[in-house]
């Protein structure tokens, strides 16, 4: 039962309210928190409030990377034209989170520091080499997002921390690029399995530099550098793809559940890269 | 604590608990149950209110996030003389209502996307309404009488 609701409007007052109040829960759209507190999957008795802080809730690009405040909305990332046009993966991505009335309230930092294995901006943000900036009684700090989650919902956010930013770097315009999101529905759907490439190409063909990520396959976002690297140099082709496809089945972790099995997950998650080919 | 925002078009003021969801605030003090509670979860879209001129969950909101903001429940789409909305005279016409619980979600929803997208497809209609369920017509109704009002507010209908 919540006793005490904090609606603090600026940074200071922010994180004043967290140093002092550790136990307390931050809420930005809430669309993960409510629902976990209806189901009784959480206790919540102080909550501090995000979305009147200005830092929190401001998108600036530059030349190098965008930066989006922790208590952003979805649908305000959506509507951001030079984010749009800079960082179309991260627009791909968003636009498959739940559906249209959850996109006006759910927030990137959100779907982060719930650290779902399922959270569909995660595969992008680990491809694009996003950061998480934290303030907390120690000053700022910024990890990378690969770094910050840890596990299913944990990440080294401490007590006092708040996230207040992610940075991702500009990608480079030639890059290709795609993010797939397999579910029983088009929407509304928690993903089963998805799938975030980019890549750029080089002379003749070949395959110059690319970045592959699996989402809902294992407790967090999972990367293969060695199969990344034997896709170097090579073309896309079904060749290519029939020799990686397996070598990824053999290494994802996923679960049964509720929504798929494990072995529809292991065969699947090999499948995906088949979209490499569109 | 004390909140004060505008509701269908009139300025409100109510005193709630701390922890008290929009849904309640809006059922319960306010008796505007056509804002419906289909899920508590934020999967079905019953809930569904316009904050500015975008739609949100209320299930999912606490009352506190309607302080200082315009708010608009189905109840306030019609006009003062009782007149219905287009969209909701669209719904009439083109037989999008069944057992009924969906559709205050349903309008809002439209609202919402005729807001953004004055002329959307049929696609995109479906995409507008991708977070209602109705479990009684199959949709197709439903998006005729968003597709229908939408002509009709372009003024490209027969009226």
């Amino acid at each position: 039962m919540i006793n005490q609701v904090w609606e603090p409007r600026t940074i200071e007052e922010l994180l004043l309210l967290k140093t002092e109040n550790p136990n307390a829960a931050l809420m930005a759209g809430g669309t993960d928190l409510l629902v976990w507190m209806h189901s009784g999957r959480r206790a919540v008795f102080q909550l501090i409030m995000t979305g009147r802080v200005p830092e929190m809730t401001a998108i600036t690009v530059s030349d190098a990377e965008l930066t989006i405040g922790a208590a952003v909305s979805v649908q305000q990332i959506l509507d951001h034209q030079a984010g749009r046009s800079g960082w179309p993966l991260l627009y791909k991505a968003l636009n498959t989170i739940g559906s249209p009335p959850i996109r006006h309230m759910a927030t990137l930092g959100g779907n982060i520091c719930s650290a779902s294995p399922a959270g569909d901006s995660l595969p992008a943000l680990y491809i694009m080499q996003a950061r998480v900036e934290l303030a907390g009684k120690a000053g700022r700090r910024e990890v990378p997002a690969c770094e910050f989650i840890t596990g299913p919902g944990r990440t080294t956010i401490r007590d006092d921390e708040v996230l207040i930013n992610i940075r991702i770097p500009r990608p480079p315009g030639s890059q290709r690029f795609g993010f797939i999101k397999l579910g029983q529905r088009q929407s509304l759907a928690i993903s089963i399995a998805s799938l975030a490439y980019a890549y750029t190409m080089g002379d003749q063909q070949k395959i110059d530099d690319i970045a592959l990520a699996w989402g809902s396959v294992g407790p967090t976002v999972m990367r293969f550098p060695e199969i990344e690297a034997g896709m170097r140099g090579r073309m896309i082709d079904i060749p290519l793809l029939e020799s990686a496809a397996p070598l990824v089945s053999a290494r994802v972790q996923p679960i049964d559940d509720i929504r798929a099995s494990a072995a529809y997950r292991r065969l699947v998650a090999g499948r995906m890269l088949y979209y490499l080919l569109e | 604590m004390l909140l004060k925002f505008t509701l269908n078009g009139k300025a409100v003021e109510a005193e709630c608990p701390p922890g008290m969801r929009a849904v309640d605030l809006l059922r319960e003090h306010f008796a505007l149950t056509g804002v419906k509670e289909g899920c508590s979860e934020g999967e079905c879209g019953a809930c569904s209110i316009l904050v500015g001129n975008a739609s949100r969950l209320s299930c999912l909101m606490l009352a506190c996030q309607l302080e200082g903001q315009d708010i608009v429940t189905v109840e306030g789409l019609q006009g003062e003389n009782g007149v219905l909305h287009p969209v909701q005279q669209a719904f009439v016409d083109q037989g999008a209502v069944q057992c009924g619980y969906c559709s205050p979600g349903m309008l809002i929803s439209a609202l919402d996307l005729l807001a953004r997208n004055p002329r959307p497809s049929r696609v995109q209609i479906r995409e507008g309404l991708s977070g209602n369920l109705c479990r009684c017509t199959g949709y197709q109704k439903i998006i005729d009488a968003v597709e229908a009002a939408s002509l009709t507010m372009a003024g490209d209908g027969d009226d």
